[in-house]
């Protein structure tokens, strides 16, 4: 529907064009009142104006010099059309989005290119894996080089897809008419975590292998409970998300190639199909959040084909039925049009994201640790910075800190659109100022319950040191995580109840879980050594 | 367009054009990097032009060398080795005299292993596929295998080289026999290759030998006894050493005991002492510059007075091997009266004077307890002493760590301690031989836990002073005073600290202070050998061997030699079991170079002149009086000794042309060959000439008669040396002359001619021999 009305549009402006163009002297048009020059002559214009002509075949409008071709910059090209034409002034500003989302995708655009070309000399099997890291590193021209992008891309991404999701919540943007973009943008943080945990493996280095090794032990974690529970033998789910995950009982050769498919294959087309799915919606559920910049009902009623609701939009084969639509454009009135000033500013930002990381590419060495070798286990061995918070968990309980948690926390956040369903203005940081108050207070409040509760631990260790015969049952229930959980649900209902809103409520829960993401994360990497025991830096571990 | 200018996209612009520009930057400076910076570029521009600088028509031919990066690609060893790329003249011999990395490889090593074939790493180790220094020499992290160069290449030999001994590794070698000789394989496994034996004295009746206070000295410190100590400095405290001396004090020989003191003639001891030529062995005297004179392969004699008692010597000396089953000491057939005497010289020859008078002021050692017993048994197995002295069938425990495989054991599971050393096998194994205590780390108190489960954890290699291998049962404060008592009845810490009041931690922490000063926590069994750089580098090297990487296939694997011992079960055994010819002489690939080979024996002396050797051996070179000991053969021993030498010892080949043409031989031209040659520079001749080689008409006062080389030795092997010496005996420094086969004979010829008229005249009494040969 669409790309027909682009056409005609296209069609348009070129026949408008054409009168003050003194370069299309070639088109059948002008020279059919003149002399024929004969079809040689004629083939040797064509020659010579094919270069302009293909130009002009493939952007039919001329320079964006007016409004309207400014548009057509935008709707007459596949990839610009995502952009609305025109853009609220309020997106456009920095501090309403930090631009995580762009950077996101940049940084999987880099990724996708540095990936291809490392994918051509990496050799998926135990034996060549780490070798041809190797070559990656030693012999591949500007190998090292893309595999540096690669990996530093990697974290960086799994940062900001964190970071965004953040922006997303603080700036309730996931309320209606976006709770299924919400969704979605749920779906894609999931999908790169895996993308990032299943390319951790691939160089088959120490690191790698008891990392993923580290991470499908948290996978076979509901054993803990089954094994409480004594259903393990007939009923053994956490055995079986292993074996799924590694395809044997160990990480080997299976595992190496599954997560090779996954990481190059499955995943990627996985997140690319969800990623148009995300981005389509943006437009289909109005454009970038921001706050109403006029009084009155969000959908407005479409009674009846006679009464048309705006002029401003062309609707092409749409049909005009009865119901109600997101309002698309509600306003003419603060926005500028997509080019130059979209354009120009996801420019700027794509190639400052590039220039950092071609810089920490070229100044940063990725890590390879030695060969992977099963008989010698890594002391500590670290999940991906990004799981340590749940290692962290797991050290007190494998089936919460591995599966129970983690699944609440997802399952929470894709379930918040629809608990928190207070109409309000999106856009706006924390809703407000009792907001940004109680996602301070949340912030500090964790800050002290987590600290606070690992103080306690390290001093006095947990129900095992003191009572050693207890059973496992009982800790899985009764954990530092566990109680965590139950302190953050507790204040996040007490906020509810105070402010007599779920909006609140939500800002508090969120902020307590993210808060505390960041501290397990910081103190399982910094503060946890061999044995999982608390050291204050590294320098004090035991050397052996 | 009023709205398009609160937009600031001019602002947005510059952003853009700087970002992309120093993305560019960044792109360009990776190409630049990739294409130009390389060291190996430089190496191989720098290659280059000396190959056109040597090249003499470069004018006309022009040396054509890409720079590109070159490797050996080994399909079988499963190596890309791109040290090529830097060191591009390795295999160049014209390139010697260049620095690295240009250099050829020094010596003829790669004519045996090409580079082709066994790459580079396979030897240097380090990274072969990386391509700067630093990564490929393997000095970075997580590279556990850093480049060996010099003679720690030779720990890389034995991945195909199965043999004990590998040849052209020297330095190998020389460390493997360390860790027998040294009695580190007392302790620690260390795979087929090397010999696990006892190498100390067996005890059983060390209560009987020697005296309890020389015990307890020795203990403390062997270096106040001796010098230079076989058994290494253990630095054990008091009471272990009171109660090892105790427990080693009650194995006892009642017989000796039961001896009476006789006293024997130090004049007749003394002549027994110079015929049993015990200074060959035996350290037995200073010489003017206090340094000793005597051999190394027994012990030091020079304060055996101070040590043994004289009864126990008596009983020793009639028949050693009753107590030493594996020493080198041969028997003699020492008489009672003999033994006496010569044990009475001994006991008054060898003895510090002064030592006896410090001993003499000294307190008398406080009485044994049957606890101090109890526990130096216990100690006895714990602290290896078992690995190198048997006694009472306790048997080698053997418990130190395994050193099988410690070649290829991962860095990271080595214990640095706080050392300063780079973090390598090498830099550990070095570090750890020379100085144990330097990789040691201090004890800290455990976190959390119940604190006296974790010293217990760590005392207990000592801590079996209690004799029981596990804590009592009870709250932790009781088990810390239990630990303090027990360590205090064991000598381990001071008698008379008292733990102070306060908190089992507090407590614990005293405790641990306490124990961390007297540095027996976490206790190192390992004793300070005392070794020079070379024998620790040697060892090192040896360690580093040790690893479970072999030869990929069979194609790699040097062919071993089967080594044979020589241990035959006639007669002739049973004599060379007795007199241990073995630890002198070499026959076939058994025993030591100390003396003559004796291999071929047979075929170098006539039977009539070994007989009478045998009886009343002397020195072939006047400036030496050391020779064989005068054992005092029985006549049908030495004529079965002689019999058997000259019918078994010998190889029917050599000298076969001698054989088959000695007729043609002319004596008198030999002689005129001996003068023109110049052979009296080195060999006496009727009293003139040279003492570099052995006289050739010997006459000694030990054996009036003489005999002169041609009384001695056969023409077969005459001949055989005169033409090449060094096929016989690779290490002397007899002169190949070159000789033509009729100049050899002539000569040969000359030398048997040099015969003594007065030793003719005495014929041997010859007597047919009933073994048959056994070769």
């Amino acid at each position: 529907m669409e790309s027909e009305s682009t056409q005609k549009d296209a069609g348009d402006s070129s026949s408008h064009q054409d009168g003050s163009s003194h370069s299309d002297g070639s088109s059948r048009q002008d020279t059919d009142g003149a002399q024929p020059p004969g079809a040689l002559l004629q083939l040797w214009q064509n020659l010579t104006s094919t270069p302009w002509q293909f130009c002009k075949s493939v952007v039919r409008h001329g320079r964006p010099t007016s409004d309207r071709a400014a548009s057509q910059v935008i709707f007459s090209n596949v990839f610009l059309h995502i952009l609305p034409t025109r853009i609220s002034l309020h997106a456009l500003k920095f501090r309403a989005t930090l631009g995580l989302g762009v950077i996101t995708l940049v940084l999987f655009f880099l990724l996708t290119i540095t990936g291809i070309a490392l994918m051509v000399y990496y050799k998926p099997s135990t034996a060549e894996a780490y070798n041809s890291m190797k070559e990656i590193q030693y012999v591949v021209p500007t190998g090292r080089f893309m595999r540096n992008i690669h990996r530093w891309g990697a974290h960086a991404m799994v940062l900001f897809v964190l970071l965004h999701m953040a922006r997303a919540f603080y700036t309730a943007a996931y309320k209606k008419p976006r709770q299924f973009n919400w969704f979605i943008g749920m779906v894609l943080l999931v999908l790169t975590l895996a993308l990032s945990f299943t390319g951790y493996l691939l160089p088959w280095d120490q690191l790698a292998y008891w990392a993923v090794t580290i991470g499908s032990e948290i996978a076979q974690s509901p054993r803990e409970l089954t094994d409480a529970l004594g259903i393990t033998s007939w009923f053994d789910i956490g055995g079986f998300q292993k074996r799924l995950l590694l395809g044997s009982n160990h990480v080997g050769e299976e595992a190496l190639i599954r997560f090779y498919v996954l990481h190059v294959a499955v995943l990627p087309i996985l997140l690319c199909t969800f990623l148009a799915v995300h981005f389509w919606r943006i437009r289909k559920d109005g454009g970038l959040a921001r706050p109403s910049d006029h009084t009155g009902a969000d959908h407005l009623p479409l009674q009846s084909i006679s009464n048309p609701i705006s002029s401003s939009k062309t609707f092409g084969l749409m049909a005009v039925v009865r119901g109600q639509t997101p309002a698309v454009n509600r306003s003419m009135t603060n926005t500028v049009p997509t080019w130059p000033n979209a354009i120009y500013a996801i420019a700027a930002l794509s190639m400052l994201t590039f220039a950092v990381m071609l810089c920490l590419g070229f100044c940063f060495d990725a890590p390879l640790k030695e060969f992977a070798n099963p008989n010698v286990p890594e002391n500590p061995a670290k999940a991906p910075w990004y799981f340590l918070g749940l290692q962290e968990m797991v050290s007190y309980s494998a089936f919460m800190g591995g599966v129970a948690i983690p699944a609440i926390v997802v399952l929470g956040l894709m379930l918040v659109p629809y608990l928190d369903r207070e109409q309000e203005e999106a856009g706006v940081w924390f809703s407000g100022p009792l907001g940004k108050r109680i996602c301070l207070l949340s912030a500090l409040l964790t800050t002290v319950v987590i600290v606070g509760v690992l103080a306690f631990t390290i001093n006095f260790g947990w129900l095992r040191n003191w009572y050693p015969n207890i059973p496992q049952i009982i800790i899985t229930f009764v954990n530092p995580g566990t109680l965590f959980l139950v302190i953050f649900m507790v204040w996040s209902f007490a906020v509810t109840k105070r402010t007599n809103s779920t909006r609140m409520g939500a800002l508090a829960i969120f902020t307590c879980f993210f808060v505390a993401f960041i501290i397990l994360t910081y103190f399982a990497t910094v503060h946890r050594g061999p044995n999982w025991d608390f050291y204050w830096s590294q320098s004090d571990w035991p050397v052996h | 367009m009023q709205q398009q200018k609160s937009y600031p996209v001019n602002r947005l612009k510059i952003v853009l054009v700087l970002a992309s520009v120093s993305s560019l930057v960044m792109l360009l400076m990776a190409a630049f990097e990739e294409n130009f910076t390389a060291d190996w570029r430089t190496h191989q521009q720098d290659y280059a032009k000396i190959l056109v600088s040597n090249s003499s028509d470069a004018a006309t031919q022009p040396v054509n060398y890409p720079l590109e990066i070159r490797q050996n690609y080994l399909q079988e060893l499963d190596r890309v080795d791109r040290c090529v790329t830097c060191h591009v003249g390795i295999d160049n011999p014209a390139m010697k005299e260049l620095p690295q990395p240009l250099t050829t490889h020094p010596g003829d090593i790669l004519k045996h292993h090409s580079a082709d074939k066994y790459g580079c790493t396979i030897c240097h180790q380090g990274q072969g596929r990386a391509t700067d220094k630093d990564a490929a020499h393997g000095h970075v992290p997580f590279w556990d295998k850093p480049l060996l160069v010099g003679d720690f290449v030779q720990a890389s030999c034995t991945q195909c080289h199965h043999d004990a001994e590998v040849p052209q590794a020297p330095v190998l070698n020389r460390g493997r026999q360390l860790l027998t000789e040294l009695g580190c394989v007392g302790c620690h496994k260390t795979g087929e290759n090397i010999t696990a034996e006892r190498i100390g004295p067996q005890l059983d009746s060390i209560g009987s030998k020697v005296t309890r206070r020389w015990l307890h000295k020795w203990l403390a410190n062997p270096g106040d006894y001796l010098p230079k100590h076989k058994m290494p400095n253990y630095q054990m405290n008091p009471g272990t050493v009171d109660a090892l001396a105790a427990y080693l004090m009650t194995a006892k020989n009642e017989k000796i005991d039961s001896l009476k003191k006789i006293e024997g003639d130090y004049d007749e001891g003394a002549t027994i002492y110079r015929e049993a030529q015990c200074i060959v062995c035996h350290v037995t005297k200073l010489d003017y510059a206090d340094n000793p004179v005597g051999g190394q392969i027994g012990p030091n004699l020079l304060k055996i007075g101070n040590k043994v008692n004289q009864q126990w010597l008596v009983t020793f000396l009639q028949d050693p091997h009753s107590f030493l089953p594996h020493t080198k000491m041969p028997g003699y057939h020492f008489s009672k009266k003999e033994a006496i005497d010569l044990s009475q010289f001994a006991i008054e020859e060898w003895v510090d004077y002064d030592l006896l008078d410090v001993e003499e002021k000294e307190p008398a050692l406080p009485a044994v307890t049957p606890e101090q017993v109890q526990y130096g048994k216990l100690l006895y197995a714990e602290l290896g002493c078992a690995g190198c002295h048997e006694l009472q069938g306790i048997k080698a425990k053997r418990n130190a760590p395994d050193l099988t495989r410690i070649g290829s054991t991962p860095v990271h599971q080595l214990s640095f301690g706080d050392a300063k050393v780079p973090r390598t096998i090498p830099d550990f194994l070095y570090t750890k031989i020379k100085s144990p205590k330097s990789l040691h780390h201090h004890f800290e108190l455990p976190i959390s836990g119940d604190v006296s489960v974790s010293i217990w954890e760590n005392l207990k290699p000592l801590a079996i002073f209690s004799g029981s291998h596990s804590l009592p049962e009870s709250p932790e404060a009781d088990r810390l005073d239990w630990i303090l008592k027990h360590a205090i009845t064991a000598g381990i810490i001071a008698k008379e600290l008292k733990m102070p009041e306060g908190t089992t931690a507090e407590q614990a922490t005293w405790l641990v202070e306490v124990f961390n000063k007297s540095g027996s926590l976490n206790p190192l069994k390992m004793p300070d050998f005392d070794l020079s750089d070379n024998q620790a580098a040697s060892l090192t090297i040896a360690l580093m061997s040790l690893s479970e990487t072999g030869a990929p296939s069979k194609r790699f694997e040097a062919p071993r030699q089967e080594k044979i011992v020589f241990n035959p079960k006639d007669e002739f055994g049973k004599l060379e079991r007795h007199y241990r010819c073995l630890s002198c002489h070499k026959i076939r690939e058994s025993g030591d170079l100390l003396a003559s080979d004796l291999t071929f024996e047979g075929n170098r002396a006539n039977r009539q002149w070994l007989y009478h050797y045998l009886n009343n051996p002397y020195s072939m070179r006047r400036m030496i009086t050391i020779a064989m000991p005068i054992f005092h053969f029985p006549d049908e021993e030495s004529q079965l000794m002689a019999d058997y030498i000259s019918n078994v010892f010998v190889d029917g080949e050599m000298g076969l042309y001698w054989k088959l043409n000695h007729k043609k031989a002319d004596a008198k031209r030999g002689k005129n060959l001996f003068d023109v040659k110049g052979c009296i520079a080195c060999h006496q001749l009727h009293g003139t000439g040279g003492d570099v080689g052995p006289s050739l008409t010997t006459q000694v006062p030990e054996f009036p008669q003489g005999t002169w080389v041609g009384d001695k030795l056969k023409g077969e092997w005459v001949y055989t040396w005169l033409k090449n010496p060094q096929a016989i005996l690779p290490e002397t420094i007899e002169p190949n002359l070159g000789l033509s086969d009729q100049e050899a004979l002539d000569l040969t010829a000359f030398i048997l001619s040099l015969k003594n008229p007065e030793y003719q005249k005495k014929t041997a009494p010859s007597k047919t021999i009933k073994e048959q040969e056994s070769k």
